[in-house]
């Protein structure tokens, strides 16, 4: 199987498109997913913007407006429309355009994706994908800056996912897309950019299943999204103070792959789990909470949780690098943790 | 307006153009960051409005906000400040170009969420009336918030609960990159604003006087009457949706088209014809706003980013 670098970006354009051409039921709607709608007439206009970070781009050339939908400003109505063309035996993949449009659109995803199968006693399948952006680090300020991860995976009936690299988001995404249930599949946009070796051909990861992004014995650390990579970075830092750190990468978050994590855990006595979303009620409260259920016997020291503030995520750049977890912290975190020093949390 | 009111507006709105002209170089330089979503093209319709409106008056306004934030009488370096995310910003830097705002001034927010102020201008407005404390709200959004529920629900409460809050609806032909004759299903704004039952007119918001003598008219029916109204100004988004955006979705006859109806070019051409004004008067306006905005970029520049505490004592107003 031929694979090369590709970004992020392209991996996912790449996964809709391989997925579009394989299946006629799927088609994408979103704000601008084309962009210049209308506008067909003349050169340029057409696949305008692809999605403000041209995630899309192409697709509209190759599939047509029939198959590439700009939706109007209305997560409700496309959102909602979505659930019900899933109904009828489309394949809809719906793009919020930032995870924080999430509440105008919420009562469609709470009270109908997820429970219209349920409900009505287990018998329909709602094969929905929505797609969103998330995270923060882009200058973006308190409402276009949110994780929300957690959000969504308190909601029974939703699968969710936030891969980490260009290689798991191809491999995820065309999961998403074949699933029988409705996902939340999130795109981290300081991601966007990253490369990865990812295979041309079509391959499916499973939902649910978390990876080991690097293999060590003193000290796991689970990272949420970006974070994988700030542990990665801190890892390569703490090898050469001799701490081997375990690198989990959960991918999915609903399910979640607890067994794997508490495995490592078993293995090295020590757990972080870093997440640039805030701390309460969050995937590294409900990680830490499994783990001390199923394998408090294997710690060697209390749990920690490295992850944003309490705050929403603030515009001013001192203040937004403050807020999302450092690379430094995590080699500080690791190595305090290791020597049983007490740590101040930074929430 | 006499030929002095006339020349104090065209002053205005060539402040908040050199602003905005600004905020564009600017946003193509190194030292840039964060999104900015200029209001060039859209001048006449924040200061034909906002000027006629009382001091305590309400205001929401969206991630578009420099213009309404300096026909408000903001202060510039402060406004600059906010964008480059310094604590003497009127957001203490924590908001940024997307949301200022001046709520000690009853100038709510700048919502980054296409349509989010709308519910929130109508509920000030009705705790106007509950108070009758005789304050209006007035509300500015765009062509593309249209199709949120929050614009239809806001509506309908306005209309139901006779609050008293003026919708303005800056028609400037695209919901981001998408034209209006695509994504409208009607005619015109307006004629949702009429399916709730609101009094409600288009005008052509690049012409100055006019939104000025309709917004008049209007806001002193919105408060005199207690009850929502609706203007739609037609107007043109000459820069793109955010600064950086290359606008390959616009026709080059309707962009020469709009550069023949810029608003401060239509307002001095009648003044140097009917008033007979020296044109070099407008250049010496144009170049001492132009200083201005320098001078106030300058200082804002130098100004200090706020603390940590400063974002953790802006959640709760109650030290927890």
């Amino acid at each position: 199987m031929t694979s090369r670098l590709l970004t992020y970006k392209d991996a996912i354009n790449e996964a809709l498109r391989q997925e579009m051409q394989a299946d006629s039921r799927v088609f994408l709607i979103g704000e601008d997913v084309a962009g210049g709608a209308g506008r067909d007439e003349f050169p340029g206009a057409t696949d305008a913007w692809g999605g403000p970070f041209g995630v899309t781009k192409g697709l509209v050339t190759e599939f047509g407006r029939e198959r590439v939908i700009d939706s109007l400003l209305a997560e409700t109505g496309f959102v909602g429309a979505c659930i019900g063309a899933a109904f009828a035996g489309l394949r809809p993949v719906a793009e919020i355009m930032y995870a924080d449009f999430l509440g105008t659109s919420f009562d469609q995803i709470l009270n109908h994706a997820a429970k219209l199968r349920f409900t009505y006693g287990g018998i329909s399948s709602i094969p929905l994908v929505i797609r969103t952006v998330t995270g923060a680090g882009f200058r973006a300020a308190s409402e276009h800056s949110q994780m929300l991860i957690s959000i969504y995976s308190h909601v029974p009936g939703l699968k969710v996912i936030a891969p980490s690299n260009a290689f798991d988001a191809k491999g995820l995404l065309i999961s998403a897309i074949r699933d029988p249930d409705p996902v939340i599949f999130m795109e981290h946009k300081r991601l966007y950019m990253r490369e990865s070796m990812v295979p041309e051909a079509p391959y499916a990861i499973p939902i649910g299943k978390g990876d080991i992004k690097r293999i060590g014995n003193s000290i796991t650390i689970v990272g949420v999204q970006k974070m994988v990579n700030t542990a990665l970075d801190a890892a390569n830092i703490l090898e050469k103070e001799g701490i081997h750190a375990e690198v989990i990468d959960p991918r999915s978050y609903s399910p979640l792959d607890i067994e794997l994590i508490c495995e490592s855990v078993e293995k090295t006595g020590f757990l972080l789990i870093v997440d640039e979303s805030h701390p309460r009620c969050s995937i590294a409260s409900d990680i830490s909470s499994q783990v001390v259920d199923r394998a408090f016997a294997s710690l060697k020291g209390p749990i920690k949780m490295l992850t944003g503030l309490h705050t929403p995520v603030p515009y001013s750049p001192p203040l937004e690098d403050f807020f999302i977890p450092s690379v430094n912290e995590v080699v500080r975190y690791c190595t305090s943790m290791i020597k049983g020093e007490n740590i101040v949390n930074r929430y | 307006m006499d030929k002095e009111d006339l020349l104090g507006k065209w002053k205005l709105m060539s402040l908040i153009r050199e602003f905005d002209l600004h905020v564009k170089d600017f946003s193509q330089s190194d030292e840039a960051f964060g999104y900015f979503h200029t209001s060039i093209g859209q001048e006449a319709v924040s200061v034909g409005v906002i000027p006629n409106i009382n001091e305590n008056d309400y205001l929401t306004s969206t991630y578009r906000n420099h213009s309404h934030g300096i026909a408000r009488g903001l202060d510039i370096k402060r406004m600059y400040a906010e964008m480059l995310g310094r604590e003497t910003g009127y957001c203490k830097g924590i908001g940024g170009s997307m949301h200022i705002a001046d709520q000690s001034r009853n100038f709510i927010g700048s919502m980054g969420i296409v349509a989010g102020g709308i519910p929130i201008a109508v509920g000030a407005a009705f705790a106007s009336r509950y108070k009758k404390s005789n304050q209006i709200a007035i509300c500015f959004f765009g062509d593309g918030a249209v199709h949120q529920g929050a614009f239809h629900e806001g509506l309908e409460f306005a209309s139901k609960f006779e609050s008293p809050v003026l919708f303005i609806c800056e028609n400037n032909l695209y919901a981001e990159s998408t034209a209006v004759e695509y994504h409208l299903i009607h005619e015109s704004v307006i004629n949702y604003a009429q399916g709730y039952g609101l009094k409600s007119a288009k005008i052509d918001g690049n012409d100055l006087e006019r939104v000025h003598e309709v917004s008049q008219e209007f806001i002193e029916w919105v408060r005199r009457n207690q009850k929502p109204a609706f203007i739609e100004f037609m107007t043109y988004k000459m820069s793109g949706q955010y600064e950086g955006d290359k606008q390959t979705y616009k026709p080059t006859d309707e962009i020469a088209y709009w550069a023949g109806r810029d608003p401060l070019v239509l307002l001095a051409n009648k003044m140097m014809i009917e008033y007979k004004v020296d044109p070099n008067l407008f250049l010496k306006i144009e170049s001492e706003n132009k200083e201005l905005v320098q001078a106030a970029f300058n200082a804002a520049n130098n100004d200090p980013y706020p603390s940590i505490d400063v974002m953790r004592d802006a959640v709760y107003a109650e030290t927890l």
